[in-house]
């Protein structure tokens, strides 16, 4: 009981985030480009990065609404996390020109405090993969 | 004849040791007494009487086939990720930071280091005197440090700032103190042996820089947002402007630069951060080609996006001036830029200053300032043939051996 219930506060945690970070940078979507157009690492793919990575977010949320494809949501969660927080550093510590962070209410957080809340959310994707692949594990034991 | 008994059998069987060896099920563990199989204890049970064993530190290797998968998959998508990013990081790099069509030329032996004192991270170069550095914090809370050019402890006073509210920017400038806001048209200033600022009698409109000998003689740089153009007026006179600048892409960001003033020449020296060119201002605001830096980008190479009002980068744009300073005759400016002739793992460790001859506009020769500590020039200032040099956490002075360059 207390594992399903820590596997699906996860779960609503991410709707939540990749919900608000999907819908935020669709409705200023020129901003959002503007600020993809400012990242050394991404200008020259702004305009494909712009409406990719809201659909890819979009569709993940959709993934997590269906129970049946949870554990891909949460894969899919983890690899986006982990694409975020690892471009984070790459920005931070290789580039020469670091661009204002951008994403609705973490647009007030710096560089660091961004790369530690993707960092946490990196780690609750892991949580509930494993929390989940144990109870799949342990209602095919009971099966058989 | 004797009667034998039957002797009982008896079978000797050797059990496993159970106390140091690793044993997937123990001897007397539970047995479903249905079908006599031995039922699985608890995961960390399994180890329970090792000593030590590699299941402790990565259980998912010797648990079941789902959870090793699972381990396995977040492993290497993190390792996909980040080496991928890494490298298409390498390869964007690549492509912008090309070597120039242009060569620089190097004396020996030009910069050599004469002191170097560590700093607090926050400091700021506010300018140089004939006899003194001039420093204070970032956020302008603290007090101005002055300090000799040997950079002697014992040489470091302490002023104290006014009130925090009445400017944002301070500068030196000859035996003025210049403190400004310039969004606010605010300026005032102060003499550098007793800092007591006064405000400039004469209101002056909203500015982007402020550079001069002495408060009246000085010109402001005024960035009209609405028309798109950057002009200069004087200090003493506002309502007397320059022409606007050449205006390549947006007449704002384009023609962004860099303002100070020459006291050998009695005139003003504009260069623009994101081209090769630099001017001079007279008194008169009457704005003339002096020269050009040596790297190629004769247009500015960069996008602007307007949204509500707000005008801003929408791409990195490549910067050709990244600090400059006057002294004298001489322009020098800090570029990013990599050479023809120079390897850029040569510049990834120094950082390249050119020098000019403001008399002409013509090149004379570059030289490296090593980063330190992995940083390179925060900022500088070149004064009385010295260059004192601020890092973060760092300030270094470097004596120039213009005798060492025979054509001056």
């Amino acid at each position: 009981m207390r594992r399903r219930f820590i596997i699906d506060t996860i779960c609503t945690a991410f709707v939540g985030l990749f919900g608000y970070a999907a819908v935020s940078k669709l409705i200023d979507y020129k901003t959002f480009l503007v600020q993809l157009g400012q990242s050394p690492l991404l200008t020259e793919y702004a305009t494909t990065v712009a409406w990719l990575v809201p659909a890819v977010e979009m569709l993940t949320v959709v993934l997590f609404i269906t129970v049946r494809f949870r554990l891909l949501a949460l894969y899919a969660s983890f690899t986006l996390m982990v694409a975020f927080s690892v471009y984070i550093v790459v920005i931070t510590q290789f580039s020469d020109y670091v661009p204002c962070s951008c994403g609705g209410v973490l647009e007030k957080l710096s560089w660091n405090q961004h790369l530690v809340f993707n960092l946490v959310f990196v780690a609750l994707a892991v949580v509930a993969i494993v929390l989940h692949s144990k109870e799949a594990a342990e209602e095919e034991t009971l099966l058989q | 004849m004797p009667v034998c008994k039957e002797q009982p059998c008896r079978t000797i069987v050797k059990l496993p040791k159970t106390t140091s060896q690793f044993v997937p099920f123990r001897l007397g563990s539970k047995q479903d007494r249905l079908t006599n199989k031995p039922i699985a204890r608890s995961f960390s049970s399994k180890f329970r009487n090792t000593k030590f064993h590699l299941g402790r530190v990565f259980p998912a290797l010797y648990s079941s086939t789902k959870m090793k998968k699972n381990a396995i998959a977040l492993v290497s998508t993190t390792l996909l990720i980040t080496v991928g990013l890494y490298f298409f990081h390498l390869v964007n790099t690549k492509s912008r930071r090309f070597q120039n069509n242009f060569i620089r030329q190097f004396p020996p032996y030009f910069a050599e280091k004469v002191a170097s004192m560590d700093l607090d991270n926050s400091q700021m170069l506010v300018g140089v005197s004939d006899t003194l550095i001039y420093l204070t914090d970032a956020e302008l809370e603290g007090s101005i440090l002055s300090i000799g050019l040997s950079l002697n402890p014992r040489t470091i006073r302490v002023h104290s700032l006014p009130d925090r509210s009445l400017f944002t920017s301070l500068k030196v400038a000859g035996e003025y103190l210049f403190l400004t806001q310039g969004n606010k048209g605010k300026f005032l200033f102060s003499k550098l042996d007793s800092i007591r600022p006064y405000p400039f009698p004469v209101a002056l409109p909203p500015f982007a820089s402020l550079a001069g000998q002495t408060p009246q003689i000085s010109i402001i740089r005024i960035v009209d947002f609405n028309a798109r153009t950057t002009v200069f007026a004087r200090t003493a006179d506002p309502s007397q402007i320059s022409v606007p600048l050449e205006r390549q892409i947006d007449g704002i960001f384009c023609t962004d630069g860099f303002l100070e003033y020459s006291n050998t020449l009695k005139k003003w020296i504009y260069i623009y951060r994101y081209r090769n060119e630099f001017l001079t201002i007279d008194s008169l605001l009457s704005i003339r080609h002096c020269g050009n830096t040596i790297d190629t980008i004769g247009r500015a190479s960069l996008k602007v996006a307007e949204r509500n009002g707000v005008i801003t980068l929408s791409s990195p744009p490549v910067v050709v001036v990244q600090n400059m300073h006057v002294d004298g005759n001489y322009l020098f400016v800090q570029s990013p830029l990599v050479a023809r002739n120079e390897s850029s793992l040569f510049t990834k460790h120094n950082s390249s200053i050119d020098v000019y001859d403001l008399r002409n506009g013509s090149y004379l020769f570059s030289f490296y300032i090593p980063k330190e500590r992995g940083h390179s020039i925060r900022n500088f200032r070149v004064v009385k043939h010295k260059l004192v040099a601020l890092f973060p956490g760092r300030i270094s002075v470097y004596k120039l051996n213009f005798s060492e360059f025979k054509a001056l």
